[in-house]
Order: structure tokens, then C-alpha cells, then sequence
């Protein structure tokens, strides 16, 4: 294993610890000194570290990243390397690198569901001993869902950076025309989205991505879990198939049959489509808020977001966000964690990563941005709510199984009950040889 | 041919020397990477946990007791006879069509023979976003144009009824082009000699066709044939950016399958498994096309 | 002769009909890559085109650099099977000795799924150094386009009369000259077209290349596949940067069509 990626660095390792240490020991230092807005101390390395930080390109997982760091490098000295992809591409091609032990990334961003799976493998490095002080900053200013999230058995492996979860879009309008009041809990946004179904001015009623990838699951679970179900119990044992899951799976078909033609199988694209030209009325498992930005204008001012709906046990729209994390393979960690740090300090978050094209995580940054965008709010509100996917390994063998029973339901070819059955023996059989029990 | 023949017709050393780079480099880069990910399909690798344990033949047991494994190779049947079919059949007919334009000097023909090929230049993973585009069901192209000519809208990808022959469709429009070009530089590379007797013999356009230059042109023929069942055995590029496999299991192609096992379920061991069963499926396949091939040749 | 009009006029119906459903996809992408993105659909507003797509992509980093990966790494792979492939079809099929086994065997490698053979490669080429490299890239695209040279250039070759080199043969000529002076010349537009179709393989390959590359030989595909989000795609610049992928291989293609076109009929003995 050797440093052959860093050109004209060609520190001998013990070299390069001892003067990351330096490094670490005076951004810590600095920051005790606290001077206004200069978090960290100028890069006092005489040879420039590079780190290979992947993200996506595009969105507000990517956007941030590659409008902010060169400011990062000027800060620090680091220079950083941005590899930038697809969203499915780059949680393979993390994967990959992980699997291989390779040392040509730095920073990952990680999405939340791979983070415990991948901390338990060793692929990734503790923050803790890293970047202590940052870390504390930090906890003190997010929701308590999301520091447990990014954390193993006490150690934190990466930081939320850019938060999010499903918001849910309405068109005002189209609900006031039909006398509605913007819904509140489930039932009412099974009773409006059928109300304002309409054949002569083109209008539906329930819109969702329900896609076999991710979607189709993501769409039943806020049901599901709003009215107290439970995908695992105690024992990772499947509890999914129960008198709850059953009827929250049939509220959603009834949901669908409000949904425009082709609804089994539709794509997100075509939901936030639908949205944003005033085809659909309700969407509350939006994942971006696209429908919005690119709405006509006749439907534009119409489009409002709230809170997502009440169940009979909770609200849970599905918690979201890729985080970053550092590589336990990188040979610059102290490097990588810095820029994972910076990212999430208070002033970046509450002065820079909005206006770069993301979304904060921290509590203080969404107060301070409310104004930023009009679905901030309701999206803050929901952030606090959110409920995470099982973050297990095998939980792209659970969604899959799933999505695979849920899409015949879908499509009419089974009926809920034994949908769901089906899948509860599939993850059944994927925990069990995974050695959960 | 009378005694000094310089040329060795029957020497196999000296045939082999031609083939000898060819399979040193194949050798080299291929038997390591397959030997491993064969090693990889005897184990339960959990991409995400590391987790790696021996496995044995369980992956391949667990893969053919799958209740769903029937209808998987049943649609995966489905789609790949249907595409080659047609593509060899349009790819035939317009490359004789394009023959003959050519032949009578009738202009135009040259290039319409250069816009055929358009939808090879595009990369057949862009070319799926394009039918992505098209088939939505309320704002694709398709729909738009039908609704604007009278006609009802068609859920091109959302029917599970319908959506692997809304695949095929976009398979066989990519990939005509291939067949037709290969088709045609098999017929212009036929040599004219045989054809002009027959001519001057008084055989009509078609008799030739059929029983003259078809069968000349068998080789070809095969090969493009073979080429293309084996390239669309292996094709998932449509289904992953499409239907990836919906809706229900309509679409789920073993190709498919195999590549979500191991990218979107990181599962290695048993992706790897899924991956040979489509290997060892392309070499049946290819294998009884191939006996009928060489049945024809001996016959000859 | 009015039998003759009416099969002309029926050949060009059919030849125009063909013409305009290949290029109509294409056309359509091009037309609605220069609409902004949410406009993307049924809809062809034509009265705001702008440039905003193509502005955004070329100005991608790396966008220059990874068309021309993307060129070296498809020429030199593809120059590679001809070469190679041009001498295996002529031991294959022009010595009047059977190399079935053999003949599939090489083909059976094309069989392969390249899903199962990326991650042993990624594995492989961390240990020997060559991840992130267009050498390493070309030569995992030889296991698929070396075969199909082969597999091609022999069925053409086949369907070549051992006549045509006996003449050659009583004049002395070694086999190595009557490959290189009758038997590639013959076969030449065959050839071109193999090569052609080689370069297409390796300039459209994604899966291999989004692997084993990140950044020193990034091709065009995966940066391209940047624009395809969580959520989606966004069609707008995907077309775009489509539409501008598609131009090398269509500037080669036709530069080289003069060469498609000649020597047919060629196949005469002389």
C-alpha cells in the first residue's frame, strides 16, 4: 500500500503523522482562541495535502461540495480532489473502494442507510478522536434523531451535513375549489385526494414516485409507521405483515386509485412533474422539492408544503441525507476530517450551504434560513420527526424483497395481505442468513 | 493446382500461429478475473459488512429454488427471441432493399444507407433515458403524439401486460441498424461472379436472392444471428434505466437480476452466481445456434 | 419498365420510412436539448431555445479531458482486436482445419456478463496498479471486443472462395502476403465495418469504466451520469451532453464512408 495518488508528497508515513498531528493540534487551538469566523488556523504544512472527497454532482447533495471547497482549500491549505457521479454510481463505487480497502478516497459521502453497515465492517474512520471539539459544537445543535443516526455503539462515523426527509406538497388551489382545507392526518388525505379528483379539468388527486427502486417502499412506510407499525421488532425479526401493515398497505392502494394513469409504476420524475403543472394534488412523500422550482406559473403560487400526516401513533415521513464520512483507508484522515468538520461548523451551515445549493442540518442554520426557500419551514418541522430506514447491511436484500412483492400489489397482480406475507417470509429467509437469529 | 502449392492448406501449427496472440491476450485477461468472480459465486459476501463466508454451491441451490426463477427466464425468453427476430428480419429486409437502391444508382440511397445507422452512435445506456423520456405516461413523447392524432394514451412501461413488449420495441429500434449493417457488408462482399452466370442464365432477382446468395451468405448470417442473441442475453442497460424489472416482475430479465443482486442488494456471492447461470445460459443458446450453423456447413 | 418505377418507387418508401424512424429519436433529443430542462416531454415548445444545457455540461470539469480518455482508450482497444482479431480469423478459418472448440471458446468469452467479471478486475488492477488508467481500461475492453473482431472477420472471411487465393498461391505467395495483399482488401468493407462497430462497444461502455476510473482517465459516460439524480434524470443536460457524445463517432463514420462503400463487388476473381 503506498501514496502513490499524492504527486509531489512523498512523505514517509511517520513524517506525515507527526505533521498532521501538528496540524490537528492547531486547528484545535485556534478554534479555543476563537477568532470571529476563522474556525480554523492557517494551514501551517509546508507541503500541500490533497484529499479525494466523493459526493454527487448535482442536487443538493452535490452542490454544496463543489461550489464550496475551493473556499475550504483557501482556508486550510487542503487541496481537494472532487469526485463527483450519479447517486447509484457512487454508492457502488464507494462499496467497491470499501471492499478493496482502497486508499484513493478520503472523504465519502455516505448515505444514512450504509453508515452502521459500513462503521461495523471497519470502513470507516471514529470522528471522535479526530475531531473532538467540532463534534461537541455540533451535537449541541442537531435533533437527537440525527446523532444517533450517524453514530455506532457510542462513536460518531460521519456527520449529517446535508439534512433531509420527505416534505408534503399540496396545490392549495385545487383543494380550495373543491371546498378542502389543506389534510391533517391520513384519513383526510385519502378523503381530499378522492374529492378532488376531477375528469373535465384534468385533476387527480394522490401523486408518488412508486418506482420498484427505493420508492415503492418509501411511499407505504410513512403509513405504515405513522400508525405505530414496526418493520423489525426487538430481535430484527420482519413484523411487517401485521393487521397494520396490511391496512396501511390497502389505504395506499385506495390512495392510488386517485393517482393519474399508470400510477403502479410511477416514476418520481413524472410525480414532481405532475406536481409542478397541476396534474396531481397531494404529495406528501416528496423527496426534493423540484415540483416547486419548476412549477408553471399558473401553478406555482398554488403549491404550499406542510408537515407530513398524522397517523393514528405519530407522524414519520422517512428520514433522508447523504452524510459525510472519512475513509478508515485514507492516508490523510486528519486532512479528511477536517473537511467534514467544516462543513458541518455553524457558519458554514448557516451562512454558505443554503446559498450553495444544499440544506443545513444543523437546528441554528434552519432557524436562520427559514426565509431561504418556501418549503424550509415545513421541512425543518418535519426533520425533527423523521423516522430512519433500518440502517442494517442487509437492507438493500430487505428493500428489494419488499419492493418486489409491493409492485405486484401495485399492479393488482396480488392482493395486500399476501403481499406482504410474502415479503415478511423473503426478509425472513435474508435475516436469518445474515445471523440475526 | 499442380505441385508446388507454397501454401500449407492443412498445416495446423501454422494456423494456430495466427490465433496464438489473440488467445495469449484473452488468456492473460480474462481466466484470472473469471476464475475469481467464480470463486466469489462459492461464497455469502455482503458487500456492505464484509461479511464473507464459504458457500458452496448455495448461492446457485438458492437461485434455482426461487419461486420467481421460472417466470424470470420465461420473460428474459420472451424478450430476447422477440428482439433478434425482428431486428434480423427488418435488418435483412432493408439491407436488401438498400442493395437494390444502390444497385439501380437510384440517388439518395447512399445516404439514406449512413442515417440508418443513427441509432448505433448513441450509447445504448443514453438511448434507454431517451425511451425513459418517451414512454411517461402523461408527459412522454409517445402519448403526446398518439393523443394529438385522436388516439388514446398507452401505458407503455406502467402496464405490467405490456411493458416488456414496449422494451423489445426500443431494443429492436437501437439495435436493427446492427444486423442491417453487418447483413450488408456480407451481401456487397459476395463475389459477383456466380450471380452474373446465373443472370446470364436467365434467373429472376428473387431466384437468385433465395438460392444463390442467401445461402452464400450463411456464415454471415450466423454470426450476426449469434452476435446479437448473446449481446441481448447480456443487454440490461433498457431495464435498469426504464422498469428496473416492474412493474410487478414483468420486466425482470436475468441480467437484471443479476446486477441488482450484486449492486443494489451488495450481494456478491450470490449476484456472482446469478451472473453465471446467464453465462451458462448464453453458452446453451449459442451452442445450439452454433451446432445448426455448422449442421448447414457440413451439409454443404 | 413500369414494373421497375413501381419497385423503385416502393424501395424508397421503405428506405425513407427506415431513414426517418432511425434518426427520429435522435432528432427529437437534439431539439429538446436545447429547451430548458423542465420542458422536457411531450411538449416541444419551440419558440426558447437556449444553450443553457450545453453550457452547464461542457463547463463540467474534466469535460474535455474525459472526451478525449474516452477516444484514446476506445482507438487503441479497437486497433488492438482488429490487428489481432484480422490474424486469428485468417488461422481460423483459412486453412481448411477445423477450430471448432477453439472458435467458441473465444466467443464463450464474450458470453460473460460484464457485471461478473467488474468487480475481479477492480480487485486485480488495485494490486497491479493499474486502477484509474486508460490501459488498464482498453485492455478490459479487449474481453469483448476482441472476440467480436474475431467472431466477425472469420464470418466474413468464410464467405470468401478458397479460389480466390489459389491463383496466389501457385505464384509463391507466402500466407502472410496473401492474407495482407488479397484476402484483407477483399474483405476490406467488412473489416471496416467490424472496426466501426468495435469502436462503438468501447466508445459507449459505461459499467467498466465507471469502476475501475474516478478521475485520471474519467471517460465521458460516468461524468455524464452526474446529472442522474437521486430523483431522477435531468433530460435536459443528459440529452445534451448525449448529443455531443454522439458527434466524434459520426464525424469518423462519415470520413470513412467512402472507404464502407468502395470495393464492393470486389469479390470477382480476376
Amino acid at each position: 500500500m503506498n501514496d502513490r495518488r499524492n504527486a509531489g508528497a512523498p512523505w514517509s508515513r511517520r513524517d506525515f503523522l507527526s505533521r498532521a498531528a501538528l496540524l490537528s493540534g492547531a486547528a484545535v487551538g485556534g478554534s479555543a482562541l476563537g477568532g470571529p469566523g476563522r474556525f480554523f488556523a492557517p494551514a501551517i504544512a509546508a507541503e500541500p495535502v490533497t484529499i479525494n472527497v466523493l459526493t454527487l454532482g448535482q442536487g443538493i447533495f452535490g452542490d454544496p461540495f463543489v461550489n464550496l471547497s475551493p473556499e475550504f482549500t483557501e482556508l486550510t491549505g487542503i487541496k481537494v480532489n472532487n469526485i463527483t457521479m450519479g447517486y447509484n454510481e457512487s454508492m457502488q463505487k464507494q462499496a467497491a473502494v470499501f471492499a478493496a480497502q482502497g486508499t484513493d478516497l478520503d472523504v465519502v459521502g455516505v448515505d444514512y442507510m450504509f453508515l452502521k453497515g459500513y462503521a461495523r465492517a471497519g470502513h470507516l474512520a471514529a470522528l471522535d478522536p479526530l475531531i473532538a471539539k467540532d463534534l461537541a459544537d455540533y451535537y449541541s445543535d442537531v435533533p437527537a434523531n440525527l446523532k444517533e443516526v450517524w453514530s455506532l455503539d457510542g462513536q460518531t462515523y460521519g456527520m449529517a451535513t446535508v439534512g433531509n426527509c420527505q416534505n408534503f406538497i399540496y396545490n392549495n388551489g385545487h383543494l380550495a375549489d373543491a371546498g378542502l382545507q389543506p389534510p391533517d392526518t391520513w384519513d383526510d388525505v385519502l378523503t381530499s385526494a378522492q374529492k378532488v379528483v376531477s375528469a373535465e379539468k384534468n385533476r387527480y388527486g394522490f401523486v408518488a414516485g412508486t418506482e420498484r427502486l427505493t420508492k415503492a417502499v418509501t411511499v407505504w412506510l410513512p403509513m405504515f409507521w405513522a400508525n405505530g407499525g414496526e418493520i423489525f421488532d426487538d430481535k430484527m425479526k420482519p413484523i411487517f405483515a401485521s393487521d397494520t401493515g396490511v391496512r396501511s398497505l390497502e389505504f395506499l392502494l385506495e390512495l392510488m386509485k386517485t393517482m393519474p394513469p399508470g400510477g403502479g409504476a410511477y416514476t418520481e420524475s413524472d410525480e414532481i412533474k405532475a406536481m409542478s403543472v397541476g396534474l396531481a394534488t397531494l404529495d406528501p412523500a416528496s423527496w426534493i422539492p423540484d415540483a416547486i422550482i419548476n412549477a408553471d406559473a399558473a401553478t406555482k403560487p398554488n403549491l404550499k408544503t406542510k408537515v407530513a400526516p398524522m397517523g393514528s401513533a405519530r407522524r414519520s415521513p422517512v428520514l433522508g441525507g447523504i452524510g459525510l464520512c472519512v475513509s478508515n483507508y485514507s492516508p490523510s484522515k486528519e486532512a479528511a476530517a477536517q473537511y467534514v468538520a467544516w462543513f458541518n461548523s455553524k457558519k458554514v451551515q448557516v451562512d454558505q450551504i443554503v446559498q450553495a445549493g444544499g440544506q443545513p442540518c444543523r437546528i441554528s442554520a434552519w432557524a436562520a434560513n427559514a426565509d431561504a426557500h418556501p418549503w424550509f419551514p415545513s421541512l425543518a418541522e418535519n426533520l425533527k420527526v423523521a423516522k430512519s430506514l433500518p440502517q442494517i447491511a442487509e437492507w438493500g436484500q430487505v428493500d428489494s424483497a419488499l419492493s418486489t412483492q409491493l409492485t405486484q400489489a401495485f399492479a393488482g397482480e396480488i392482493k395486500p395481505k399476501d403481499a406482504l406475507e410474502a415479503a415478511q417470509a423473503a426478509v425472513d429467509d435474508v435475516m436469518q442468513e445474515a445471523g440475526y437469529y | 493446382m499442380t505441385g508446388k502449392a507454397s501454401r500449407d492448406w492443412r498445416s495446423r501449427g501454422r494456423a494456430l500461429a495466427y490465433i496464438l496472440p489473440s488467445l495469449l491476450v484473452l488468456a492473460l485477461i480474462f481466466l484470472y478475473p473469471l476464475g475469481e468472480a467464480f470463486w466469489i459465486s462459492l461464497q455469502r459476501w455482503n458487500l456492505i459488512s464484509g461479511v464473507k463466508r464459504w458457500g458452496g454451491l448455495y448461492n446457485y441451490a438458492a437461485i434455482f429454488t426461487d419461486p420467481g426463477f421460472p417466470q424470470v427466464v420465461r420473460v428474459t425468453f420472451v424478450y430476447s427471441t422477440l428482439s433478434v427476430a425482428f431486428e434480423f428480419a427488418l435488418g435483412l429486409g432493408l439491407a436488401l432493399a438498400v442493395r437494390a437502391g444502390v444497385r439501380r444508382g437510384l440517388p439518395g440511397f447512399a445516404l439514406i444507407r449512413v442515417l440508418v445507422l443513427a441509432p448505433l452512435l448513441v450509447a445504448p445506456l443514453l438511448w434507454a433515458f431517451y425511451f425513459r423520456a418517451f414512454y411517461s405516461p402523461q408527459f412522454g413523447l409517445f402519448n403526446a403524439i398518439l393523443n394529438g392524432i385522436g388516439l388514446p394514451s398507452v401505458l407503455w412501461v406502467n402496464d405490467a401486460d405490456i411493458a416488456i413488449y414496449s422494451l423489445v420495441l426500443a431494443d429492436v429500434w437501437q439495435w436493427t441498424p446492427f444486423m442491417f449493417s453487418i447483413l450488408l457488408a456480407g451481401l456487397l462482399a459476395l463475389p459477383s461472379d456466380v450471380v452474373e452466370a446465373a443472370r446470364v442464365d436467365g434467373a429472376s432477382g428473387w431466384r437468385i436472392l433465395l438460392s444463390i446468395e442467401l445461402p452464400m451468405l450463411r456464415p454471415v448470417l450466423l454470426v450476426a444471428i449469434l452476435i446479437r442473441t448473446i449481446d441481448s442475453l447480456r443487454y440490461l442497460d433498457l431495464v435498469l434505466v426504464i422498469t428496473q424489472g416492474g412493474p410487478g416482475r414483468s420486466t425482470e430479465i436475468l441480467n437484471y437480476l443479476a446486477y441488482r443482486t450484486s449492486f443494489q442488494e451488495f450481494q456478491l456471492g450470490r449476484g456472482a452466481a446469478l451472473s453465471f447461470v446467464v453465462f451458462a445460459l448464453v453458452m446453451v443458446v449459442a451452442g445450439a445456434l452454433l451446432r445448426v450453423m455448422w449442421k448447414n456447413a457440413n451439409a454443404r | 419498365m413500369h414494373a421497375r418505377s413501381l419497385q423503385n418507387f416502393f424501395l424508397y418508401v421503405l428506405g425513407i420510412f427506415a431513414a426517418a424512424m432511425a434518426m427520429f429519436p435522435l432528432v427529437w433529443a437534439t431539439i429538446s436539448s436545447f429547451t430548458p430542462d423542465n420542458r422536457i416531454g411531450g411538449e416541444l415548445d419551440v419558440t426558447a431555445w437556449d444553450l443553457a444545457n450545453y453550457e452547464q455540461v461542457m463547463s463540467e470539469q474534466d469535460f474535455w479531458a474525459s472526451l478525449l480518455h474516452s477516444a484514446i482508450v476506445s482507438t487503441g482497444a479497437t486497433a488492438a482486436a482488429i490487428f489481432l482479431g484480422i490474424l486469428a480469423a485468417f488461422g481460423l478459418t483459412r486453412f481448411r482445419v477445423r477450430f471448432r472448440r477453439l472458435a467458441f471458446a473465444i466467443l464463450a468469452i464474450r458470453m460473460v456478463p460484464g457485471i461478473v467479471l467488474v468487480l475481479p478486475f477492480y480487485l486485480l488492477y488495485r494490486n497491479v496498479g493499474l486502477l484509474d488508467s486508460l490501459f488498464g481500461l482498453g485492455v478490459t475492453y479487449l474481453t469483448f471486443a476482441l472476440p467480436f473482431a474475431i467472431w466477425m472477420i472469420s464470418g466474413f472471411f468464410e464467405s470468401i472462395p478458397f479460389e480466390v487465393e489459389e491463383a496466389a498461391a501457385l505464384d509463391g505467395a507466402s500466407n502472410w502476403m496473401i492474407l495482407w495483399r488479397i484476402l484483407v482488401p477483399i474483405a476490406m468493407p467488412a473489416i471496416l465495418t467490424t472496426a466501426v462497430l468495435t469502436f462503438i462497444f468501447c466508445w459507449n461502455d459505461f459499467l467498466f469504466a465507471l469502476i475501475l476510473t474516478s478521475q485520471k482517465a474519467l471517460t465521458f459516460l460516468p461524468l455524464l451520469l452526474r446529472y442522474v439524480l437521486p430523483q431522477g434524470p435531468l433530460y435536459g443536460q443528459i440529452f445534451a451532453g448525449s448529443t455531443i457524445f454522439l458527434l466524434p463517432p459520426l464525424i469518423g463514420l462519415i470520413l470513412i464512408r467512402r472507404h464502407l462503400s468502395t470495393a464492393f463487388g470486389l469479390g470477382a476473381v480476376k
